[in-house]
């Protein structure tokens, strides 16, 4: 067991070694090591770009979440096993005994007068988003969608189907619907959610966001309305224009993919085209743009004008992806994204912190301190954790 | 349902189907399974032999550790003797050791541990941030000075710097407290 830990250790020296990162001391551990036996040898070996690269494309290979599913498996199904549940019994006793003097402890703690109760981002722990929303039916009935429920709902003559987190209205052929039902798809803080509309057009709803819709679409167009952000996938129907109001913008569109973010506490409405063509209005001032794939249309709340970019669409695309990915952003308009995500406060020190440029590509489904860490590491700043909700950035 | 059970790491409790518990099976399962698959040489194996010392773990209950590098120590162990079991079973022990130049031998087993653990060290440091950090390392493991490396990618020699400092920052960030002051 010592050797192995002392392995452990030595491991922080070799690659502090490759990363420029030893001390004078820790140099000369290093190479008072290297001289004993054929440890030169052995650290040539491991330091070596070839070992690594192999090593690398192993490790890429495996999915640590399906090994971890797998493990929750295996517990459960051993722990069926009358054997372990005969043997445990007396220790759950202990257990439970063990369980009431924590508590009785963390009773005691929680009273006792505590200036920390900021803590560090290690100590921390803050859980991604998940699927679920509430779907809001013609008749004010709200059903609760998630993804590990599956539900089958009638509206009209239309069939809905809730499975994966997924919303799947099945389109009825050309068979006419007598009555129109509105309906609306609210994806709280925290969460996410897909849908499918009866046209088969498919959208991607981020957290805070809320889409409503007549189910089937009426008259010559497809009109939804959007608050928050959504990406579309326009299925194709030169007839039927789809269109999408936000607030005083409408986006008129045939067949394409887009992403718009459209949030009542952002100033500004972003339309960021991927494919096709659309039509951006300003109802206000009836100022139109076309957008060509790899352009974006800004509309300011309070101005009249449309301004268009010309961008690189993936970041404002990555979250549909499972990524943040933000290029030379402030710190403050990157916080508020992720923080809808992980249903957080995020709150400043100092004003000038905001300002602070960012760039990066991190995982979206993973605990948010792996992403505060990396704020901290990159930017030089300091952040505390106030009961794994509300994230304090310091100087 | 699961039996609620725990183990200790430096006195705390943590419940082996906790989201805590899930962050250090994440962090070590991989170097269990690349070190397990290396020894079988067989990939399927190896995950076997990785989930099996897990289960181990938990079956043991209240195990009480002093920190997370002597959980992961005690890891490797059930690690190696698992592999160990299995060279037996199938009778090849005396062929691997000798035409390998692997084998569950001490001496060997720790060089594979101390590499299992220096490779999982640099990927923590360069696999969060830009393609930049990835290359630096990369070309340093080729032998290239910190000069050499500035060439290769069109930057300042303090760019390199810059990045690798950057690299294990995040690196101290990520292990914490597990890491040792040297």
């Amino acid at each position: 067991m010592d050797k192995i830990i002392e392995q452990i250790e030595f491991s922080e020296l070799l690659s502090g070694k490759v990363l420029d990162a030893l001390s004078e001391e820790q140099k000369e551990v290093l190479h008072d090591w290297e001289q004993k036996k054929n440890n030169k040898e052995i650290a040539n070996n491991i330091l070596n770009d070839n070992n690594f690269s192999e090593w690398q494309q192993k490790k890429d290979k495996l999915d640590t979440m399906e090994e971890w599913a797998s493990f929750l498996e295996r517990m459960e199904t051993a722990s069926e096993k009358p054997k372990k549940v005969f043997n445990l019994k007396a220790q759950k006793w202990i257990s439970a005994a063990a369980a009431i003097l924590v508590v009785g402890i963390s009773i005691f703690t929680l009273f006792t007068p505590n200036e920390s109760h900021l803590k560090p981002i290690e100590a921390s722990s803050i859980v991604p988003g998940t699927s679920h929303a509430e779907l809001v039916l013609s008749t004010g009935e709200i059903i609760d969608l998630e993804d590990s429920k599956d539900n089958k709902i009638q509206e009209g003559t239309i069939s809905v189907e809730n499975s994966k987190g997924i919303l799947h209205y099945k389109s009825e052929g050309e068979e006419k619907q007598v009555e129109i039902k509105t309906n609306t798809l609210k994806v709280p803080r925290g969460a996410e959610y897909q849908l499918v509309l009866p046209d088969g057009t498919k959208v991607w709803l981020n957290s805070d966001t809320q889409l409503t819709y007549t189910v089937p679409f009426t008259g010559n167009v497809r009109r939804v309305e959007l608050k928050g952000e959504a990406y579309f996938d326009v299925s194709p129907n030169k007839e039927l224009p789809f269109i999408v109001a936000t607030g005083n913008q409408e986006v008129q569109v045939l067949g394409t993919e887009f992403n718009i973010s459209a949030y009542s506490n952002d100033n500004s409405v972003t339309t960021t085209l991927v494919e096709g063509k659309v039509q951006v209005t300003n109802k206000l001032s009836t100022d139109k743009t076309i957008l060509s794939p790899n352009e974006q249309s800004i509309l300011n709340k309070e101005g009249n004008n449309i301004n268009k970019l010309n961008v690189d669409t993936y970041p404002y695309i990555a979250w549909k992806e499972g990524r943040f990915v933000f290029n030379n952003v402030n710190l403050e308009l990157f916080l508020s994204k992720v923080s809808r995500w992980y249903d957080v406060e995020v709150f400043f020190d100092d004003e000038s912190l905001k300002n602070l440029s960012f760039t990066g590509d991190l995982p979206r489904y993973s605990d948010m301190t792996n992403i505060l860490k990396i704020i901290e590491a990159e930017m030089s700043v300091n952040i505390k954790i106030e009961a794994n909700k509300k994230i304090h950035v310091y100087k | 349902m699961f039996l609620i059970l725990n183990m200790r790491i430096s006195g705390k409790k943590i419940q082996y189907n906790s989201h805590e518990f899930k962050v250090i099976f994440e962090r070590h399962f991989p170097s269990l399974y690349l070190l397990a698959s290396k020894i079988l040489q067989n990939e399927q194996k190896g995950k076997d032999v990785a989930q099996e010392a897990f289960i181990k773990l938990w079956e043991k209950d209240v195990e009480d550790f002093t920190d997370e590098n002597s959980l992961k120590a005690y890891l490797y162990v059930l690690v190696k003797n698992a592999c160990i079991s299995i060279i037996r079973k199938e009778k090849k022990i005396t062929n691997l050791e000798l035409e390998n130049g692997l084998s569950v031998n001490n001496e060997a087993f720790l060089n594979e541990v101390l590499k299992e653990e220096t490779y999982i060290l640099l990927h923590k440091a360069i696999k969060e941030l830009s393609p930049q950090a990835e290359q630096a390392v990369n070309l340093t493991l080729k032998g290239y000075s910190n000069q050499d490396i500035a060439d290769e990618l069109n930057v300042t020699i303090n760019t390199v710097k810059t990045v690798k400092r950057r690299a294990y920052k995040l690196l101290r960030k990520n292990l914490g407290h597990q890491f040792i002051a040297w």
